[in-house]
Parts: structure tokens; sequence; C-alpha cells
């Protein structure tokens, strides 16, 4: 069995001094379209330890220093060698032009999370709702208890055109997005949007400036901006069922 | 320029989640396995906060060259 950590074009990349989970050697597998980058591994399934994932992280960034092109896998795709010459196969278009797609070229992710000032005063007029002994009659109770929800919901849209606008603002600089809005009310930590972005890699000082200046312009919420990281939202999704034959 | 050390902590933090995120639920899949996340990432940071407690006492040296932008 092997562990395959990313794909890449041909000619095959130097491997050389990159260590794979384990401290096994890494080695390289050809078909007419790729490259796929592998350790030996002994068992079906790799745990998601802190040391294996590092360790997978590990190799794919270091790859990511040495091919234009590279596709990371998710962690834990463990195979056979003939199960992964037959997807490389069969893929192989599929797995050429993603390669073309991401060609120098990285990931960087923007997360917008509501400032810590907003959630504990929306918490607050919540909590006080919930006291039920503060209000003389039911109907106060309920009444209190249905602007607070207004309130909530009212905050939540505007954290969400935000997100719109800072995401109008940086999806020019990239070639690709991704974007998931979270329901604040039931997310950890306020995370209000997860993004990510297709950047080139001359481009990504140009795009760092412009969320520093999008953090300065909407001081409402935080921006968090990380990378850059492999291409891990930008790869293509296989179909492996088996063809069926009628 | 130097961060407050809350908004290193945090950014620290969201980096790990966002590590997390991308080796555990993106990334091309060849095995075609249930992946291990199921609704979105506030799932992923709950069901893996042992985890990334010992990710991150462990990486802590690492993360001085941290991935994290400063804003």
């Amino acid at each position: 069995m092997i562990y395959v950590y990313a794909l890449a074009e041909l000619p095959p990349p130097d491997v050389s001094g990159i260590l794979g989970i384990g401290d096994r050697p890494i080695d390289f597998l050809t078909s007419n379209q790729a490259v796929a980058i592998y350790s030996e591994s002994q068992a079906e399934r790799i745990s998601p330890t802190a040391e294996n994932l590092w360790r997978h992280e590990s190799v794919v960034e270091s790859l990511l220093k040495r091919c234009p092109a590279l596709l990371p896998l998710r962690f834990g795709e463990v195979l056979s060698v003939v199960s992964l010459r037959e997807i490389l196969s069969r893929h192989g278009g599929t797995v050429a032009a993603s390669l073309e797609r991401v060609r120098d070229s990285v990931e960087l992710g923007v997360r917008i999370l509501s400032p810590l000032k907003s959630d504990m005063k929306v918490a607050q007029e919540s909590s006080k709702t919930a006291e039920a002994g503060a209000f003389s009659s039911g109907r106060e109770y309920m009444c209190a208890r249905l602007a607070s929800e207004q309130k909530m919901r009212d905050s939540y849209y505007y954290f969400e055109c935000l997100g719109k606008i800072i995401h109008s603002a940086l999806a020019p600089l990239a070639q690709d997005s991704t974007r998931r809005l979270h329901d604040s009310a039931n997310s950890n930590r306020g995370v209000l949007v997860t993004s990510a972005y297709l950047v080139r890699r001359g481009q990504i000082d140009e795009f760092v400036a412009r969320v520093r200046e999008l953090s300065t312009e909407n001081p409402d919420v935080k921006l968090i901006c990380t990378g850059p990281w492999p291409t891990y939202n930008f790869v293509p999704v296989l179909n492996l069922k088996e063809p069926t034959h009628g | 320029m130097s961060l407050r050390s809350d908004d290193q902590e945090l950014e620290q933090q969201v980096t790990l989640v966002e590590l997390l995120d991308r080796l555990l639920d993106k990334g091309v899949v060849l095995t075609g396995d249930v992946t291990l996340s199921v609704a979105d990432i506030d799932l992923i940071y709950v069901g893996l906060r042992l985890l990334v407690s010992s990710v991150e006492a462990v990486q802590r040296s690492r993360l001085d060259n941290s991935k994290a932008v400063e804003r």
C-alpha cells in the first residue's frame, strides 16, 4: 500500500531530502499525464495524529516549492499501486486540466470574524431576556425576547452584507474563489465567512495588501488572512465509481 | 509590526483550524471514503478541540514562522 500526498505535472520533481509519514522516503509514480508523489505505508489507515498531520502538510509544502503545479491530496489517502495507476489512467485528462488551472498559483484563506464586542453585547441582551423575573408580565418578556432576536437577525444581515462587499473587493485579484457563510447564531467563535482564493504567486503581495486595506475600512469585523497554502480548495472531484456497462 | 498577544493567539488558532480544515476535508480524494467532516467548519472545530490542543502544544515553535499574515 502507498500513502499519496499530491499529484504533479511531468517531469517528476526532485524529492530528495523529503521524508514522509513515519520518516519513510518519498517516491513517485508516473502516468502519461501526471505524477503521483507517495511513500510506502504498512497500514491501510493512517491516524490523524498531530505528528502525521504535520508531516503530511510538510511534505506537500516542500513539493509546492519544487513544483509549478501541484494538487494536494486529502490526508489519509492510502491505496494500492494498481488502484492508483487505474485512477490516473481513467482521470488523466481531468487531472491534467486541474494542474494547468493551479499552475504558478497558491491558495490564500480569508476568514471574517464578528468582533467579540458585538458578540458580548448580543449575548448580554439575550441573557437579559431569559431572566423572566426581570419582567412584570409574560407579554413584556415575549416582546423583549422578540426584540432581542430581531437585533440578532439584523446584525447577522449586516455582517452578511459586509462579507459580500469584502469578497467583491478580493475576487478580482484571484483566479477563483470559494466562499461559505456561517450561521453566526450557531457558529463557534463568531466566524461569519470562510473563503479561499486561488492567487497567482506574483500577486500574493497585492492580495494581502488589499486584505489589510479592507480590514482598516471595515472595523466592525476582524479579517484573518492565512497562507500561502497548497491549493486544497481547488482540486478536481474524481468520480471513482466504476463506469457501468449496459 | 508586532501584534497584541490576544490577536496573535487568535491568528494562531485560526491558522490551525485552517490547516485541519484543509487536510481533513479538502484536497484530492482517491479512495472515495466518507469524509471526516459532516456539516461545516464549526463541527470540525468542535470535534477536533482535543486534537487542536495537542497540535498547538507540539507545534507552537513552528508557528513562530506562522503562516498567518499580519494585519
